[in-house]
């Protein structure tokens, strides 16, 4: 058998789609019209607007769920954008060291696990307290409260796991009497 | 007579109760479960066919409603009505109580949303169809009015509830959950059907993973972390024989014992055919207060019995007959070896939960709405000797109490007194009084001879079981004396199964006295 430009051509082409397919395969999913354009807003309406049609959704963003994330802690969300809000939780220590990803990227559960036990005070078990909430550990804590159900740190939520999520940290706050928001660090 | 009224055993009693009270003082409360709230009934009710009125009767946080199956939303306010098809949505920290005339009401929690499906009285019942999305919701139907057939809907489950105190939680991501406050529901689940709560019963609990309420709960119970505190077949009984009755169990690492709440007391037929022990002291008590049962010990030793057989023929009547470890209580009672000296003693937790001869106390009860119960046993063979049962009254209002004692399932006697001056004594099967908490109404208890003396307990005059400050009050039965009396033991006296309530405890145990 003789191997010609044009066979190399096609076998060459489509080992780079095959490439490209897994590499799309493998990419987190992004959502296309975050709530937070339309119902990005702190009054009671456009929040309600926001967490419940949050619920109907198949995947919250990054962006969605700093702006729920912020609405939980102090009742009203004083970032007008994602990079607001991204500073706004990195002040308060509430990100994950490295965190870099974009507004429309679907959040992952270590992500907002490490927020979480900040907004929530939790101190964890030894390694936690040792090596700090990092994405594994503060995933393992909040499925140990109860508060997370059994996940992966790069496992995404669907709208609706979200909205639980937060009623199971608001039961903790609750029990624990942690209402307020992290202060930022001096 | 060498045999004088002696103040060891009290003294004792109340030394233990002074070193243990700042200890007790420090131990948790338990939590009252929180029923949810009910709607005040319409004056009248409503006619057959008519739609039933839905109104909000309390708002909390950011509350919207929707009369148009959620295409618009408006704030819901008290004192808003709606009807059939009307939906509630939650925010943070919010909620709405709503009343369904004439005598329902439900609660929806935070971040839920519902809808009332149906609300009408068709053929002379209360037909209501709830439709949770997500969240948690409260219902309740005030009972003893009308028939009431209520389904609370949800994507992973179904409650049905005829006249009961419920909450449905559905949450995604998390098993959907049914509890019951009062009464009976059934819910339906992916994995079948099955009962929460009981008609006339307790809180129970059912999540939709575990099955059933016996499941969920034992599910709930704690795995002890390590070896050292695992548990015999016969605590993992009692354990469970607790949930069973509704109680919540957790772990106390401070006082490194397992702690139950809300159980509740056994009833006397219950517990007689539960008994784990071959030697078994028992407390029960009625009211949200918590008791703890304390027992101490001293075992005959061979001096004990050398001198109760020295003295027995000079004796007034003569101890002639009666075993050796009998010789040996007599020894003991009368003093001939320094009084009553325990040398063990058994207490919920702190290490004190298991004795050096094998008593065990293998939880601590600190009681709950109906009461509770505690018991410490001896498994296998048990000591021979005389024995301190007392109860110390560590927290909560005055309550009731009842102690037993059983050997192989038999009444034992225990002598005690109602007098401040410790004199009669007197013995009964089923010790019962009021635990105050007050210190000077010392500790509630008394002395218990296992096997029992023929000698010792044919000198002392029966008495009605009642301690210091026993006031009847029949307008509140004694839940552990509501069951069936116990079988009739080594002597002629079957255990009390009277409704009387009971006194405070003795300040004076003695031993005996004459």
């Amino acid at each position: 058998m003789a191997f010609n430009g044009r066979s190399l051509l096609i076998a060459g082409s489509r080992v780079l789609v095959a490439a490209v397919l897994a590499i799309a395969g493998c990419q987190t999913a992004r959502v296309a019209d975050p709530l937070t354009r339309s119902m990005g807003g702190s009054d009671p309406d456009q929040q309600m607007d926001f967490l419940h049609t949050l619920a109907d959704r198949p995947i919250a963003s990054n962006d969605e769920a700093f702006h729920g994330l912020v609405l939980f802690m102090q009742g009203n969300d004083p970032a007008a954008d994602y990079p607001a809000r991204v500073a706004w939780l990195r002040a308060r220590n509430m990100l994950p060291a490295g965190f870099a990803e974009s507004a429309d990227h679907a959040v992952e559960r270590g992500t907002l696990a490490v927020a979480l036990v900040r907004a929530l005070s939790i101190k964890g078990g030894l390694t936690m307290s040792v090596l700090g909430p990092t994405q594994r550990y503060a995933v393992r804590e909040l499925q140990y409260l109860d508060i997370y159900p059994a996940s992966s740190p790069n496992q995404t939520f669907k709208g609706s796991e979200f909205l639980s999520i937060l009623s199971k940290a608001e039961e903790y706050q609750k029990n624990h009497g942690t209402q307020a928001a992290p202060a930022v660090p001096s | 007579m060498p045999g004088k009224p002696r103040a060891s055993l009290p003294l004792l009693a109340a030394g233990m109760a002074f070193c243990l009270a700042p200890i007790l003082a420090a131990l948790p409360a338990p939590a009252q479960p929180a029923a949810p709230a009910v709607a005040p009934p319409p004056a009248t009710s409503p006619a057959d066919g008519a739609a039933l009125d839905v109104f909000v009767t309390e708002v909390m946080g950011t509350v919207q409603a929707s009369r148009d199956d959620g295409k618009s939303w408006t704030p819901a306010k008290t004192g808003l009505h709606l009807s059939g098809g009307a939906s509630f949505r939650t925010g943070f920290r919010s909620s709405v109580t709503c009343g369904i005339a004439p005598d329902q009401s439900f609660t929806l929690e935070s971040l839920s949303t519902v809808r009332v499906e149906e609300a009408v009285k068709k053929g002379g019942r209360f037909k209501t169809d709830l439709v949770m999305k997500y969240g948690a919701t409260n219902y309740s139907i005030e009972t003893g009015l009308e028939e009431h057939v209520t389904t609370i809907r949800t994507p992973g489950a179904t409650l049905f509830v005829r006249g009961t105190v419920v909450r449905v939680t559905d949450r995604v991501g998390f098993a959907p959950t049914a509890e019951s406050f009062t009464g009976r529901a059934v819910y339906k689940t992916a994995h079948g059907t099955t009962t929460v709560g009981s008609k006339g019963g307790g809180y129970a609990r059912v999540a939709a993973d575990e099955g059933d309420a016996a499941q969920t709960a034992l599910s709930q119970t704690v795995v002890d972390p390590n070896v050292a505190l695992a548990r015999t077949a016969s605590e993992q009984r009692l354990i469970a024989q607790q949930v069973s009755l509704g109680a919540l169990v957790s772990f106390d690492y401070r006082a490194n014992i397992t702690v139950v709440k809300d159980s509740g007391p056994l009833s006397d037929a219950q517990l007689l055919s539960s008994l784990p022990g071959t030697l078994d002291f028992v407390l029960r008590w009625t009211g949200n207060a918590n008791l703890n049962l304390i027992v101490y010990d001293q075992p005959v030793t061979a001096q004990d019995i050398a001198a109760g057989t020295a003295r027995a023929p000079t004796l007034t009547p003569p101890a002639s007959g009666v075993s050796p470890v009998n010789l040996g209580q007599i020894g003991i009672t009368l003093g001939f070896q320094g009084g009553f000296q325990p040398k063990e003693l058994l207490f919920p937790g702190y290490g004190l939960n298991i004795s050096p001869t094998g008593g065990v106390i293998p939880y601590d009860n600190r009681g709950g709405p109906s009461g509770g119960m505690e018991i410490a046993y001896w498994p296998g063979t048990p000591p021979q000797g005389l024995f301190g049962v007392a109860m110390i009254h560590q927290s909560g209002p005055a309550v009731d109490y009842t102690i037993n004692a059983f050997l192989n399932g038999s009444p034992l006697n225990i002598n005690y007194s109602n007098s401040p001056t410790g004199i009669p004594v007197m013995s009964t099967q089923e010790l019962k009084g009021t635990a105050t908490g007050k210190i000077s109404d010392g500790l509630g208890g008394g002395v218990v001879y296992s096997p029992p003396n023929p000698y010792l307990e044919n000198l002392t005059p029966q008495g009605n079981g009642e301690t210091l400050g026993y006031v009847p009050n029949p307008a509140t039965p004694s839940a552990a004396h509501a069951g069936k009396p116990a079988k009739a033991g080594n002597n002629s006296k079957a255990v009390s199964a009277s409704a009387t309530p009971l006194a405070p405890a003795p300040t004076a145990m003695p031993v005996r006295g004459r």
